[in-house]
C-alpha cells in the first residue's frame, strides 16, 4: 500500500502541474502538439528520476545552509550531461527533443521534488515518487497538448482530423489559449476531487 | 561554519569534473552531427546528388558551395534573412544554381511566424513558385497586391513580403560574390 501510494499520488491527487501547480513554464511552452507534449514529459521524467536518485543518496551529507545551491548544481549538471549526450549520440532524438532539454532545468518540479521528497525519503520511495510525478506530468502535458492541437491545428499526432470542415481556432496554439486551457483543466481536476470526496 | 563551504565546493568540483569529462567525449560527435545536419538540409534544397560541400565565410555572409560528381560546382546555398517577418527575424537557406543564378528551392532555418498561418511560407506549394526565378529574368519580386508576380499566402501578406525580402537579399549576395 505504501509503495503504490507513493507512485500513484503523482498521477491525480498530487499531479505536479494540475495540483501542485509546478512547472508551468515548459508546460505552456511545448504543448503545441501532442507529440511534443509526450516527448517533453518523458525527457523530464528521465531527469526527475536521476535527480531524485542522486539527491536521495547524498542529501544527508549536505548541511542545511547550502541545500538549495547543492540541489541546483546536481540537477543542472544532470540535465547538461543528458543534453550533451543526446546532441552527440542521437541526432534523431535531438531533432525531436533538442530544444526541450535545456528547458527542463527551469522546471520547478525537479527542484520541488528534490526538496520536498527525495531529500527526506528512502531511495526506493524517491524512485517511485519520481516515476509517479513523471507519469502525472506526462499525462497532464498529453491532455493539454492534445486539446490545443485538435482545436488549434485540426490535427492529432500530426493526423488531420476535420479536413476543411472545421477551421482551426488559432488562439489555442498561442500562449493565451494555453493559459485558458490549463486553467480549465485545473478547475476540472479540483471539481473531480471534490466530487470524489477528497479532503484537501 | 566551514563545513557548508567544503560540501558545496566538493559538489561543484565533482560536477565540473563530470561535465568536463562528458564534454571531452562529446565535442567531436556533436560537430560531426551538426555537419551532417547541414548536409541533410542542403540535400533537400538541391535536386542533384551532393558529393562535396565547401562552406565559405565572407564578411558576415555564409555560402555553401555545393559540388556534384567530378568536383563540378553546381550550386551555392546562401544563408540569408529578413527582419520583416510578422514575428521578427526569419533565417533562410536558399539554394541557387551556379550556372544561371536561379533559385532551386529554399528552407527556413529560424522563424517565429504564426503557426498555421505565416509559417505557410515554408510549404512546398508556396516555395515552388520561386523555382527557376532570379533577379534578372523578368520575375517581379513583389506580392501581387504590390504589383508583383508573387502569390502571397492568404491572410499572411506580411510573412509573404518578408520571405521575398530574404530571397532577394540572398540572390543579391550570390550575384555580388559569384556573378558580379
Amino acid at each position: 500500500m505504501g509503495a503504490y501510494h507513493e507512485f500513484a499520488k503523482g498521477i491525480i491527487k498530487e499531479n505536479p502541474v494540475l495540483r501542485l501547480l509546478l512547472g508551468f513554464c515548459p508546460t505552456l511552452a511545448v504543448t503545441t502538439t501532442a507529440i511534443n507534449g509526450i516527448g517533453m514529459g518523458l525527457a523530464t521524467m528521465f531527469v526527475l528520476l536521476g535527480s531524485n536518485i542522486v539527491i536521495s543518496l547524498i542529501a544527508r551529507f549536505i548541511p542545511d545552509k547550502v541545500r538549495i545551491p547543492s540541489y541546483i548544481v546536481v540537477i543542472a549538471t544532470f540535465v547538461t550531461i543528458v543534453d550533451l549526450l543526446i546532441q552527440a549520440f542521437s541526432p534523431e532524438l535531438n531533432k525531436a527533443l533538442g530544444i526541450f532539454i535545456p528547458l527542463i532545468v527551469v522546471n520547478c518540479i525537479i527542484l520541488g521534488r528534490a526538496e520536498a521528497y527525495a531529500s527526506k525519503n528512502s531511495l526506493a520511495f524517491s524512485i517511485l515518487d519520481a516515476l509517479g510525478m513523471g507519469c502525472g506530468f506526462t499525462l497532464a502535458l498529453l491532455i493539454l497538448a492534445s486539446i490545443r492541437e485538435i482545436l488549434g491545428n485540426g490535427t492529432i499526432f500530426g493526423i488531420s482530423l476535420f479536413a476543411d470542415a472545421f477551421p482551426p481556432i488559432l488562439v489555442f496554439v498561442l500562449p493565451p489559449g494555453a493559459f485558458l486551457t490549463l486553467g480549465v483543466m485545473i478547475a476540472g481536476v479540483v471539481a473531480l476531487e471534490k466530487k470524489m470526496g477528497a479532503t484537501k | 561554519m566551514i563545513r557548508p563551504v567544503v560540501v558545496l565546493s566538493l559538489i561543484c568540483l565533482v560536477a565540473s569534473a563530470l561535465l568536463a569529462g562528458v564534454n571531452v567525449v562529446t565535442t567531436e560527435p556533436i560537430a560531426a552531427a551538426k555537419k551532417q545536419q547541414t548536409l541533410t538540409a542542403l540535400q533537400e534544397i538541391f535536386p542533384f546528388d551532393i558529393q562535396k560541400v565547401n562552406p565559405v565565410h565572407d564578411n558576415d555572409a555564409v555560402y555553401y558551395e555545393v559540388f556534384s560528381e567530378k568536383d563540378t560546382l553546381r550550386g551555392v546555398a546562401v544563408e540569408t534573412f529578413t527582419e520583416k517577418g510578422y514575428g521578427g527575424r526569419i533565417a533562410v537557406l536558399v539554394g541557387i544554381s551556379r550556372g544561371n543564378g536561379t533559385i532551386y528551392d529554399y528552407t527556413i532555418i529560424e522563424t517565429k511566424e504564426t503557426p498555421g498561418l505565416g509559417i505557410k511560407i515554408a510549404d512546398s506549394e508556396f516555395r515552388s513558385q520561386f523555382a527557376g526565378k532570379s533577379l534578372s529574368n523578368g520575375f517581379r519580386w513583389n506580392v501581387k497586391k504590390d504589383g508583383g508576380d508573387v502569390d502571397a499566402v492568404t491572410a499572411a501578406t506580411i510573412s509573404s513580403r518578408a520571405i521575398i525580402d530574404a530571397l532577394t537579399r540572398g540572390l543579391s549576395l550570390f550575384e555580388k560574390k559569384y556573378h558580379g
